[in-house]
């Protein structure tokens, strides 16, 4: 009987072992596995910043403004191959910050010099010195990265091991070594120059000034006011928050029907403005039930609404349907000019055909009494800057943002080119071409990229 | 015996190149494969003339027609295309396509001075005159492009320009069917779910417009994708919560970011006040609180 214990006893240990070891050598084939991507992700970033560093030194002895361009696009897709592999290795984001920084400014700044030396204009000192400093940081850069490298292959370091807290060997060696490096970096990267140039990341984008005027308002007149926004039924407010440390510093507010008073789960929520008491955003996350108008209806609903609430000059630019919510795109316009940064956003329950969404924060920040010059090229003469194979239709002026957040007056022709529709913009000042995007009319409604 | 043969082939070839002066009705157009026709069979001729060509003189461009032609073009130091284009026409001395006449209005010269303007090379009015000034662009851009500088908009130069016959050609397939945007609201709608569910419907918006203002600063990846699986940024990421399949109101706050919807007017962090275990993040500006989280600069 005793034996017959042990034997049974003995098979399941074996039993188990075996499944442990299994499990163990599944373990570590999946560590293995992602120790593979780390290191190549590593040593990626690496050569990719090597060649950055290259690159950079190369503009200064480059005499054309074609091979800048080349260089600048090379330096451009390396920035943005090095930030993607560095925020896929297993690094708090905080110890990398300034340096991904960096690099989207080092690529973003690139792509805007280059911009620059196709339209004729030669690299200025202040330029040259600005690429000879972030030469430099992209140096220090990679010799963090360098030696962090030759510390893990001294050391037989895995980066995989280095994020595993408690790991005994690396006590002794250095447990936070990939941290301490890159923290090392971080410090000497809060000193690069800041970067003000005609780009998304253009250090002057986070400081720009809300062009948003008025008195200030109350808490109290902040309710008063977002009571009265919808006017389908009377509703009661109340404020659930405070909005500060940003552009439009306002209140936020949730709205309940008068009627049911016992309910407190709010569909509709909203934010005022504290600067000037404007509706900054609402959304109305009620159920939206079968459709019972049509888009035509749903446009003109919303366009009465913007007139109604003070923004008469509103036109639609495009729409889009999912759910049973119609959102539609306004762009305040003047003088015949459509002025695409001020937009308002505006979605419309096509069941029962009251206003289910707003947005005013791009017309809010960006609206502002304009000088608006007359084009100095003609309409003709744009379009003969329009490729001979695309048949543009009769051009409009709008005013356009460029990615760095300057506004662009332009001519907009819509583009047929075999099926697709595009939308070709023109300066129409200079005569170059600005932008191109391409419109596509799906189920949904129609999309612009 | 040797000098016969010499005299022989010289013969030959100055009857050949004679004979090419009188055939002066060809159309100049493209052989390939599959064409047929006198231009053809004078093709063939040719090749059979110079001993690159075995087969019939049957007008029919078939596959020993091919072989000879990539050959000659070897030989010839021509793009080996199987073509017979002008280049070829030249190099085998047959007359290549008519060409405009200077002072002739013509749509073609009008396209081709387009071009050039946009390019740089003509600065001239695009009226389709052929003028001085678009001799002088013409051939500035044979120059550039490795053509022959004759200042003749031919079919080579056309190519060159860009301004062939057809230039949407079968192949190009419309747009609409290539693009969507649902792969965004599908990976957004299911970090906002892992992230966010049981938060007020705002809540939800906010933690997509986070994300989304994460892909637009420079301190983050550039890509949604990019941005939501970032090593240890998103707890939900983190433990698998991200694979679980995301309700309508996760879909619909998604859509919402997507347009433009941002609560948080700029945030690019949030945390649960009663779980957050590090200390940097209490270093960040908040800007508002939605349910649990806090939002933040």
């Amino acid at each position: 009987m005793k034996k017959r214990l042990w034997i049974l006893l003995s098979i399941a240990l074996l039993g188990m072992g075996i499944w442990g070891f299994d499990q163990y050598r599944k373990n570590m084939q999946y560590h293995l596995y992602l120790e593979n991507q780390f290191q190549r992700m590593f040593y990626d970033l690496l050569v990719d910043i090597e060649n950055v560093q290259v690159n950079l030194a190369k503009l200064m002895v480059s005499g054309t403004p074609k091979q800048n361009v080349m260089t600048f696009s090379e330096i451009r897709s390396l920035c943005y191959d090095a930030q993607e592999k560095l925020s896929q290795l297993p690094i708090d984001h905080t110890n990398v910050s300034k340096t991904q920084k960096f690099l989207s400014q080092v690529g973003d700044y690139s792509m805007a010099l280059s911009r620059k030396n196709l339209e004729g204009k030669p690299l200025s000192t202040e330029e040259m010195k600005t690429l000879q400093e972030l030469h430099r940081y992209s140096n220090i850069l990679s010799q963090q990265l360098i030696s962090l490298q030759k510390e893990m292959a001294q050391n037989g370091i895995k980066i995989g091991e280095l994020v595993q807290k408690g790991n005994k060997r690396l006590r002794k060696a250095n447990q936070n070594m990939l941290t301490t490096n890159f923290l090392n970096v971080e410090e000497k990267m809060q000193k690069y120059p800041k970067l003000i140039y005609d780009g998304p990341f253009s250090e002057h984008i986070e400081q720009q000034k809300t062009n948003l005027q008025g008195k200030n308002i109350t808490s109290q007149q902040a309710q008063k006011i977002a009571a009265s926004f919808l006017e389908d039924q009377k509703y009661r407010a109340e404020e659930i928050g405070e909005i500060q440390n940003n552009r439009i510093p306002g209140y936020l507010i949730a709205l309940n029907p008068v009627q049911d008073r016992e309910r407190n789960h709010s569909e509709i929520s909203m934010a005022v403005s504290k600067k000037g008491g404007k509706i900054i955003w609402m959304l109305n996350n009620r159920e939206i039930g079968k459709a019972k108008i049509s888009e035509e209806q749903g446009i003109e609903i919303a366009k009465k609404f913007l007139k109604k609430k003070g923004y008469p000059n509103m036109l639609p630019t495009y729409f889009e349907k999912n759910d049973g919510q119609l959102l539609i795109n306004f762009a305040y316009q003047e003088d015949g000019i459509i002025i695409y940064t001020d937009l308002i956003k505006v979605k419309v329950g096509l069941d029962k055909g009251d206003i289910v969404g707003f947005e005013a924060a791009g017309y809010l920040h960006n609206h502002r009494a304009r000088n608006l010059d007359l084009p100095k090229i003609s309409e003709e003469e744009a379009q003969k800057r329009i490729n001979v194979f695309a048949e543009p239709s009769k051009p409009r002026l709008a005013i356009i943002p460029t990615e760095g957040g300057k506004e662009v007056l332009c001519y907009e022709f819509k583009v047929q080119f075999g099926q697709d529709i595009f939308l070709v913009y023109i300066d129409a000042n200079s005569g170059e071409e600005q932008k191109i995007l391409q419109v596509l009319i799906q189920g949904e409604g129609i999309l612009v990229i | 015996m040797k000098k016969t043969k010499f005299i022989v082939s010289i013969t030959l070839i100055t009857v050949m190149l004679m004979s090419i002066i009188f055939i002066d009705s060809i159309d100049a157009q493209n052989l390939y494969w599959g064409s047929r026709g006198s231009e053809v069979s004078e093709v063939q001729r040719k090749l059979k003339q110079w001993g690159y060509y075995t087969g019939g003189i049957d007008g029919v461009y078939g596959a020993k027609t091919y072989q000879a032609i990539i050959r000659f073009q070897r030989k010839n130091g021509l793009k080996v295309d199987g073509i017979v284009g002008n280049q070829t026409k030249r190099a085998m001395g047959l007359p290549t396509t008519t060409t405009q006449k200077a002072g002739v209005f013509d749509r073609i010269v009008q396209i081709a001075q387009q071009k050039l303007k946009q390019w740089g090379y003509y600065d001239g009015a695009v009226d389709g005159i052929y003028g001085s000034r678009t001799y002088d662009a013409v051939t500035s851009f044979q120059r550039k492009n490795g053509l022959r500088v004759d200042g003749i908009i031919g079919s080579e130069t056309r190519r060159a320009l860009g301004i062939s016959e057809n230039i949407v050609s079968a192949a190009y397939s419309s747009t609409n069917r290539g693009v969507s945007r649902s792969g965004d609201v599908q990976l957004l709608a299911m970090a906002v779910h892992g992230e966010a569910r049981g938060e007020p419907y705002v809540g939800q918006v906010a933690v997509a417009a986070v994300i989304l203002n994460r892909v637009k600063h420079p301190s983050f990846p550039n890509t949604i994708a990019g941005v939501i699986y970032q090593p240890r940024a998103f707890t939900a990421v983190d433990d698998g919560q991200i694979y679980l399949t995301p309700n309508d109101s996760a879909y619909r706050a998604a859509r919402d970011a997507l347009n433009g919807w941002d609560p948080t007017g700029g945030a690019i962090y949030y945390w649960n006040p009663a779980t957050a275990t590090s200390k940097w993040i209490w270093t960040r500006k908040p800007i508002l609180r939605i349910g649990k989280h806090v939002f933040a600069k």
